[in-house]
């Protein structure tokens, strides 16, 4: 029996409380040993939570570290692409939250780093990992919808939909800057990779706009400041192989949590997978095909749920004990399989790059945007 | 009084149910006194052209008109017929049957009271699977015996000759309800259209499939005059039932989601949330909603078009301004199908209005 994988998580906030150190715990191919965060009583806070042995406040530390296999860069604000270069230079297997790097470019420079040095890599592109997408993607794999024609994704909800909302950050006062980019990133980019993933083709062309819907918005200390944010955005897009789709992501749709809803429409049948929590569920698979038009619901099998399940479960923590899982085993089997890596996150920021130039330029953009990078 | 060329058809409707009078000639029919109102329901050659003819005929007679679509291909016709219309004090009903489904009118209502708030985005939807085989006769009239005059052309196998095809015909009903759900007119339009299934069976007499290049399927994505966003999709080939709308609103107090399809034995839904209350749940549609007569478990078809009816005789009848759904209406859903295939061969945005 193989020896256990021993991670370390850098950033100890909610995001790292509620998915990744629980999912950590929870594969039985791993030993979660080290978790650090410059803040030392968030560190040990979350230590003593999941029981977890080492504490650290020096990152470097934990990337020196020979007892070490992989890192799981979890930190908020915008230093993932150097935490990210650093432990791949330190011969860590990485799995990092997103973005990556802003430009995709980079991105394609760390998976290549990655691959020179025989590393996998995993990005938290966490509703892939859900056990309806998962189920979903197998069932198309048999070719249940046959030759793909149309997708269509939705990644909203209405988390910001309040102008007043409380916030935990203050935001930036954008002035009259161009739009920046915000939902397509923040929410848009674990769909984009469903997109890409279900229709086994790549991107030929994209046409998008950004828009922001709330243009000010209170922050902690009571004052307004205007947030010129993508807080909604559509596009739509050609494939190389004939297909076409349209994603939508935003922030201020009302509607539930995660909120992805990915639609497949084929030449032998259509599948609809919602990752909504609505109705005491949080994921629901349907089906049809040209004899039995009625979308009908389809069990997800129970070899697609990690251990530990029980119905019921929070999202947070059973998409991401999978994401986890997944990486470990492919780590341990050593194989070519690696899922949802820095190449696949690479080509995701590339159509996030791609839209925002659509909407600054107003036209159909080319994809690849830089022919000779990346694959 | 029913017409038709096909005096036999004519009056086996007419028994059917209960018409006094048949016709064979149109004509007649026009310059007769007491008829009010003229309802154009013919197939004709070229999907509908003689739509035109017999609408401006109808209209230079006196008559209010109801007319299937397409009223006219190029919305400057439509936008004519209007004028006529207006000029003589008459009132024009276009076929968008979907927007007198009981669940749509409901969301209208609920729109114009303030439950979504600021709209913000509208996604349409009108798909289903009538031509997902390519087999199914593209054209499915029962032919007897081959004829020049097709409506389903095709014949130019390039990408930007496409022969727009489901954007109009299942596309303006959808982009009517989005239009009227966001209060406001669309600023610039960009699309694609795609021919999926290349190869086809043109009639029932034909036994080989052949290059038919029509728009199978197509998505556009809009900016409107009010800040919303806006997107359509229509197709023939994607799975579901009929009719196959999904109309979804979001705005800043509240999200609306109508579904006109045949699912577990309803013909439309309509769901709704807000910020304080996020799950989308079942609104049930008020009775004030349906017309008169209405069966339990009717048919659609017959059910959404009773409104139609209903509400067009209303309109005659309440002799105020008020007209939903007319020529202008239709002309605005005719320019935006225009404005999208325009988008399509020239690849690019486009502005509207359109310039003339």
């Amino acid at each position: 029996m193989k020896d256990k994988l021993r991670v370390g998580v850098i950033g100890a906030g909610r995001w790292a409380g509620m998915a990744h150190i629980p999912g950590w715990k929870r594969s039985p191919l791993v030993d979660l040993v080290v978790i650090c965060d410059i803040d030392r009583e968030k560190a040990q806070a979350r230590a003593k939570e999941f029981d977890v042995p080492g504490v650290e406040t020096d990152y470097q530390k934990v990337l020196s570290s020979s007892d070490i296999d992989v890192v799981d860069i979890v930190t908020s604000g915008d230093n993932h692409e150097p935490l990210t270069f650093a432990a791949l230079e330190a011969g860590k297997h990485v799995l990092v939250e997103k973005p990556v790097c802003h430009d995709y470019k980079d991105v394609w420079r760390a998976h290549a780093l990655a691959t020179s040095k025989k590393l996998k890599t995993k990005v938290g592109l966490t509703f892939r990992y859900a056990p309806a997408m998962q189920y979903m993607y197998d069932l198309i794999e048999d070719g249940f919808v046959g030759q793909p024609y149309i997708f269509n994704g939705w990644e909203q909800n209405s988390q910001w939909i309040d102008p007043a909302g409380p916030s935990r950050f203050a935001r930036q006062d954008t002035g009259n800057a161009p739009i920046k980019v915000g939902s397509l990133e923040g929410y848009g980019a674990p769909t984009i990779d469903i997109s890409l993933w279900v229709v086994q083709s790549r991107l030929t062309s994209v046409v998008g706009v950004l828009k922001n819907f709330v243009p000010k918005r209170k922050n902690p200390d009571g004052s307004w400041v205007r947030t010129n944010v993508d807080d909604g955005d559509i596009y739509i897009g050609e494939y190389a192989n004939g297909a076409i789709c349209s994603m939508q992501s935003s922030y201020v749709t009302v509607g539930n949590y995660p909120g992805i809803e990915a639609r497949v429409y084929g030449s032998k049948g259509a599948l609809i997978c919602r990752l909504v929590e609505e109705f005491g569920e949080c994921q629901v698979l349907k089906s049809a095909t040209p004899d039995a038009v009625e979308f009908v619901e389809v069990e997800v099998p129970a070899s697609y749920f990690p251990v530990g399940y029980k119905k019921g479960e929070s999202w947070r923590s059973l998409f991401y004990a999978n994401l986890v899982h997944n990486f470990a085993q492919e780590i341990t089997d050593g194989g070519e399989a690696n899922q949802g890596n820095f190449a696949q996150s690479a080509r995701v920021q590339e159509i996030i790059n791609a839209v925002e130039r659509s909407h600054r330029e107003r036209r159909w953009v080319d994809l690849p945007l830089d022919p000779g990078v990346g694959d | 009084m029913l017409c038709d060329l096909d005096q036999g058809l004519a009056a086996a409707r007419a028994q059917q149910f209960g018409i006094p009078e048949v016709e064979t000639d149109y004509q007649r029919l026009l310059s007769r006194n007491d008829i009010d109102v003229v309802d154009i329901v013919t197939r004709g050659n070229d999907r509908g052209e003689n739509h035109q003819e017999l609408t401006f005929a109808a209209l230079e007679a006196g008559k209010h008109v109801l007319c299937e679509k397409p009223v006219c291909h190029d919305y400057r016709d439509i936008r004519r017929a209007h004028e006529v219309a207006a000029s003589k004090s008459l009132k024009t009903k276009v076929g968008l049957t979907f927007r007198y489904a009981p669940a749509v009118m409901y969301m209208q209502s609920l729109i114009a009271e303030g439950f979504i708030g600021e709209p913000y985005i509208f996604n349409g939807f009108e798909q289903n699977s009538q031509w997902i085989n390519p087999d199914t006769p593209m054209d499915k009239r029962p032919h007897k015996e081959r004829s020049e005059a097709t409506e389903i052309k095709g014949h130019d196998p390039r990408p930007e000759a496409i022969q727009v095809l489901s954007l109009e015909g299942y596309g303006a009903p959808i982009i009517d309800i989005g239009l009227m759900s966001v209060g406001s007119r669309l600023e610039r339009v960009v699309g694609t259209l795609k021919n999926m299934l290349p190869y086809r069976r043109r009639t029932n007499l034909d036994t080989e499939r052949e290059r038919i290049n029509v728009d199978d399927a197509d998505i556009f994505i809009g900016d409107c005059a009010n800040g919303a966003l806006f997107s359509v999709q229509s197709a023939y080939v994607t799975v579901g039932n009929y009719p196959g709308i999904e109309a979804r609103i979001y705005g800043s107090k509240g999200a609306l989601v109508c579904r006109l399809v045949e699912e577990f034995g309803d013909c439309q839904t309509l769901h709704g949330a807000t910020p304080d209350a996020v799950e989308f749940v079942r609104m049930p549609i008020p009775d004030r909603f349906f017309p008169p007569g209405v069966a339990s478990g009717e048919p659609w078809p017959s059910l959404f078009y009773g409104n139609l009816v209903h509400n067009f005789m209303q309109e005659l009848q309440g002799g105020d301004g008020v007209n939903q759904g007319n020529f202008a209406q239709s002309a605005c859903v005719q320019e935006v199908i225009n404005a999208v295939a325009l988008s399509h061969r020239q690849r690019r945005w486009v502005d509207l209005p359109l310039a003339s």
